[in-house]
């Protein structure tokens, strides 16, 4: 859509100016005749009907070349209304003004013009004229045409004056810099100073501008109106606005000038609080001055300046500031304060203001606890929140997602009125207590019991349990014979509310290779491991242009996908070190720098911890063999494996292995590649060389022997 | 005039109340033992030096009552003194904490004889400084290897002032209202000593409230071998997963750089710095006597033989052998380059050596702090084996 129609007004109004010209002429003239001239009216009259006889003469005497006796022989037909005429002298016209004059001076009065035969041109005969002078022509001594031929030519310039300085004013207000600025960026409101918004408002309205710079910038009148008071009226409304543009959770009221807002978790950069501080003076060294003095946090503070000049200072004093802060540009300000561009504008304001490595949205460990870092899982996600019916067995390795996954799920159900969610994060067996005191409920008898008071305190809800970190839960269940998680069992069979426990090992083992567990039936298991293509890919490179930073080639993209086996917290870990790197020095992402985060402290770091999968030590003996194997032959079968505990003397049962090999597949250690097992994680490999695994292997023998 | 090791002993125990039995447990020997110590009836031999420094461990003393400790039996200081200058550089140490957002749980690793007692107070103070909106607080894990879970949560909420706290439930609950009124930065020391058990419940609340309560709770948990051991090697506890590593590193270089008083040189070639770097390279508990050394005017070959006869070294291979085979600990001594630095060494004797301090890690290797540390070895093996 074309919001410009300013240079056609234009061209329409000077259109109608030339139109409109000639008829205000007219009306000028006609009003100045009947004011100004309106004594002289009657003597205009008499020259009138003396002119038309004048006239009719001229053309007698230009045709017969004689001149008449009377005005019959002119044949001239018309009645003499003021005046009597006399033809007698030749040559010469003679009126008499005769008593149908209304003017007293003018009754009986005489006119004569002289004829010349040969020019055809009359002249006044003043001597006999006797005329007052106010009635009598220029050219008989007297002023009558003097203030007739006075009026039109002195008007007419002052006339084209003044037309000129309408169109002059109406080209200066619609090719105004700030409308021009605005209609070359298709009026968005982007490039405008938070300072010229009272200017354009009023250029937008006289020029009608208005509505297609409120359409182009999703803005209706009263967010406009609220935006043009922001400057002059209260910081709360500043606020108000800017709780409206930017994604906040929470505003808290520090002082009167300073307020601390919670940003969403929609909010992509790794920011969760942001200090406002609205200034109002102009005084740049007082402004720094106070910021310096303010306590020490973390938090960056966005700095509101109201005054023009020392919005432009400080920015340039910014290194004096010894608080991580945000000054937005004048033009930023604005941005800050529409919905289209608010959020946009902070993200790109705090990644140019703060070290990149402070913001960035990578997340190596633990649980992903923004919405907007967690990637991918939707069908995982879907499926949990859509069957509630259903329990739920979440079983993956560690730090393979289970516990973001939940916290996910666990924002999404916050979010719907018809549902109660609880998390849980369990240290060891004791589930009820822990359930009871984040419900809080101080007493319970059982397990249903405490189900119904839940329901009773959220009456007509989904009650929906998540409970992680549920192995040594399940531990003492088995021990237990399987007390709780009967009871569990039944309880859900009544669809009293939804289970879903996330675990490793205990918990698979549980529900897949015990046949009597009531886990069995209860859920069903979901298995948690890398995550998929497109979101792996996601991860890597949305994060990375919100931070406004490129890969040298898109391959590099793949790269980093396939050496970290599509591990969620290796793509972090590896984009967290190249952002670290990016961050003292600025560059684009080359396939160097990638290998350096490959081999960087935290992603070899994340690469430990495998070597005790289990409770069980012979079986975490038996998974470190497994693993060094791989090392030596880079893919393995159980063949392979047999024959070395064989080579030793040493035995195991087909059954143990077969756990060994699922269990680290679990944990995403090895993939099944054809009909071999190997590294589901390239990088995993680097970590030992081959003689290195086989003096490792003989330790593990001897430890098993021993 | 030096202290009776006896009488000195005998204060320190009273001073804590501890029990020749306790004592004993803790340090791996027998009651009998301790109660000749304590009576002035033995002394600890060479060998038994790093019993005495666990046993000052226990006792809770100071460095300079470490060393005086130490040295009422004629053994070398374990802790240098260093004025009022950081032994590691502890800069980037909250950086490392700050960037461990939304789950900031930091494990401080320090090899041998950079010990926590300066190190607690370090972090303290900085933390204090750094997070005046987040109460910092410090707990330090029981010694008592056999103790009841009950009570170990219970002395866990008496350090925290917990109120109410019987058990671990209870600790949880209550840890739990305090993260739901205020942010708290909690210094754990010691973690990787006293009841295993006991410890992993607390990994599991403490990572709990991680989760419940994002972003109040942040964590810095200082230890050695033990602590790596538990986020690497063992990995059952979930909340050191989440953890990130910081190896405290010292450099002898930068040390001797920031010491108050002018290097005297001993050698008209090679700078001093390059000489005991040369000697000792990084290792924290010689840098001291022998830059004192130094400063005393003694020459090169003093300080080789300062070096060759030194008990903490005698004490430290000592206790590899009691991991390692000879000839394992004996092919690495032949060996300048001892392979690629990982978190988690997963080489017994290698990992050994490194926890105490006889190599470390360079550009991301491992190596000998120096030939002179090595030679050691290797004599001391010979007279092994002999």
């Amino acid at each position: 859509m074309k919001h410009d129609t300013s240079f056609s007004r234009i061209v329409f109004i000077i259109f109608f100016c030339i139109i409109l010209f000639p008829i205000a002429y007219q009306t000028i003239y006609h009003y100045y005749s009947s004011s100004k001239v309106s004594t002289k009216f009657e003597g205009m009259e008499v020259f009138n009907e003396y002119n038309l006889v004048k006239r009719h003469l001229s053309r007698f005497v230009a045709e017969n070349k004689s001149w008449p006796s009377s005005l019959n022989e002119a044949n001239f037909l018309s009645s003499e209304r003021l005046l009597k005429f006399n033809l007698t002298e030749p040559w010469a016209l003679k009126a008499k003004i005769n008593q149908k004059a209304l003017r007293q001076e003018l009754r009986g009065r005489q006119i004569k013009f002289i004829l010349d035969p040969k020019s055809n041109l009359w002249s006044c005969d003043s001597t006999f004229t006797n005329l007052p002078k106010a009635f009598s022509p220029e050219h008989c001594d007297g002023e009558l045409n003097q203030i007739i031929s006075n009026i039109s030519p002195k008007k007419w310039s002052v006339f084209i004056a003044v037309m000129s300085l309408i169109i002059i004013a109406l080209l200066a207000t619609y090719r105004h810099p700030l409308l021009k600025k605005i209609r070359k960026y298709n009026f968005s409101l982007t490039k405008v100073s938070f300072f010229e918004l009272k200017k354009l408002n009023f250029l937008a309205l006289i020029t009608g501008h208005r509505k297609p710079l409120l359409k182009a910038n999703n803005l209706t009148l009263f967010d406009w109106q609220r935006m043009l008071h922001n400057k002059r009226s209260t910081n709360q409304n500043l606020i108000k606005t800017l709780q409206q543009t930017l994604p906040i959770k929470d505003i808290k009221t520090e002082s009167k000038a300073l307020y601390r807002l919670s940003l969403s978790d929609q909010f992509e950069l790794n920011i969760t609080e942001l200090l406002i501080y609205v200034i109002n003076e102009a005084n740049t060294h007082h402004i720094i001055n106070r910021i310096n003095q303010m306590a020490d946090q973390p938090v960056p503070i966005l700095i509101w300046i109201n005054h023009p000049e020392a919005n432009i200072e400080l920015r340039s004093q910014r290194h004096r500031i010894n608080k991580p802060c945000l000054i937005p540009t004048q033009q930023q300000m604005t941005q800050l304060l529409m919905y289209d561009s608010g959020k946009t504008t902070l993200i790109r304001l705090a990644v140019s203001h703060l070290p990149l490595n402070s913001v960035s949205p990578y997340q190596g460990a633990g649980g992903i606890i923004k919405s907007s870092h967690f990637f991918g899982r939707q069908a995982i996600l879907d499926k949990l929140e859509a069957q509630f019916q259903s329990n739920f067995l979440l079983v993956g390795g560690r730090q393979l997602g289970k516990t973001s996954l939940l916290k996910a799920l666990f924002r999404k159900l916050k979010q719907q009125p018809d549902n109660h969610c609880l998390y849980i994060s369990l240290s060891d067996d004791r589930l009820l207590p822990r359930l009871a005191y984040h419900s809080g409920i101080k007493q319970f008898n059982h397990l249903d019991d405490l189900l119904t008071q839940i329901k009773q305190n959220h009456p007509g809800k989904k009650i929906r349990l998540l409970i992680d970190e549920s192995d040594l839960f399940i531990q003492t269940e088995v021990k237990n014979n399987f007390q709780l998680l009967n009871q569990i069992r039944q309880s859900a069979e009544y669809g009293q509310c939804q289970f879903i426990f996330a675990g490793f090992w205990d918990l698979y083992a549980t529900a897949v290779l015990d046949y009597h567990s009531p886990l069995r039936n209860l859920a069903e298991p979901i298995t948690v491991g890398a995550l998929e293509t497109k979101p792996a890919y996601q991860l890597i490179s949305q994060p990375m242009a919100i931070l406004g930073q490129q890969f040298a080639s898109t391959k590099l993209i793949e790269d980093i996908y396939m050496n970290t086996g599509g591990r969620a917290n290796l793509i972090n870990l590896v984009c967290e070190y190249l952002i670290e790197q990016l961050t003292v020095q600025k560059k684009i992402i080359d396939s160097v720098l990638v290998e350096q985060a490959y081999q960087s402290d935290r992603v070899l770091d994340a690469l430990q911890g495998w070597s005790n999968l289990s409770a069980d030590a012979e079986a975490c003996s038996i998974d470190r063999i497994i693993v060094y194997m791989t090392y030596l032959h880079q893919q393995i079968d159980l063949k392979k494996i047999n024959q070395i505990f064989n080579h030793h003397h040493i035995i195991f049962s087909p059954e143990q292995l077969k756990q060994s090999i699922q269990r680290l597949r679990l944990a995403h250690i090895i993939i099944k590649c054809k009909n071999q097992y190997c590294f589901a994680v390239p990088l995993f490999s680097q970590q030992h060389d081959s003689e290195e695994a086989k003096v490792l292997i003989k330790q593990e023998i001897q430890h098993l022997k021993s | 005039m030096k202290a009776d090791f006896a009488d000195l002993l005998d204060q320190h125990m009273r001073r804590i109340r501890a029990s020749a039995s306790a004592v004993a447990i803790e340090i791996g020997m027998s009651r009998e033992a301790v109660n000749n110590w304590r009576r002035g009836y033995s002394k600890p031999s060479k060998k038994h030096r790093d019993k005495v420094v666990a046993c000052s461990s226990y006792l809770r003393l100071s460095e300079l009552e470490c060393n005086d400790l130490l040295s009422s039996v004629g053994f070398n200081d374990e802790y240098a003194l260093y004025e009022s200058h950081q032994l590691v550089n502890y800069s980037n140490l909250f950086d490392a904490l700050e960037k461990a957002q939304p789950y900031p749980i930091l494990l401080v690793l320090s090899q041998a004889h950079i010990d926590q007692p300066p190190q607690k107070e370090i972090i303290l103070k900085m933390a204090e400084a750094k997070y005046p909106q987040s109460q910092v607080m410090h707990i330090q894990m029981p010694f008592a290897a056999k103790i009841e879970m009950a009570s170990f949560f219970q002395f866990m909420g008496s350090q925290l002032n917990l109120e109410g706290v019987e058990d671990e439930l209870t600790f949880e609950f209550k840890l739990g209202d305090l993260l739901k009124s205020k942010n708290i930065t909690l210094v754990i020391t010691r973690f990787e000593h006293g009841n295993q058990a006991c410890r992993e419940i607390l990994a599991g609340i403490l990572r709990n409230s991680c989760e419940m309560y994002t972003g109040r709770l942040q964590l810095i948990l200082c230890g050695g071998e033990g602590l790596s051991s538990l986020k690497y090697a063992q990995g059952n506890l979930s909340l050191l997963n989440i953890a990130v590593s910081h190896l405290l590193e010292f450099n002898l270089k930068a040390w001797i750089k920031s010491q108050s008083i002018d290097t005297v040189l001993i050698d008209e070639d090679v700078p001093t710095d390059e000489l005991l770097f040369s000697m000792i390279g990084n290792h924290p508990a010689l840098a001291s006597p022998m830059f004192q050394s130094v400063q005393l005017n003694q020459s090169k070959q003093e300080l080789v033989d300062m070096v060759a006869n030194n008990d903490m070294l005698y004490c430290d291979f000592n206790q590899v052998l009691q991991v390692s085979n000879v000839k394992k600990l004996s092919d690495l001594l032949q060996t300048k380059d001892l392979g690629p630095y990982r978190p988690y060494i997963q080489e017994d004797t290698l990992r050994k050596l490194f926890w105490l301090n006889l190599v470390r890690k360079q550009d991301n290797r491992l190596v000998w702090h120096s030939d002179a540390i090595r030679n050691f070895g290797q004599n001391m093996i010979n007279e092994f084996i002999e």
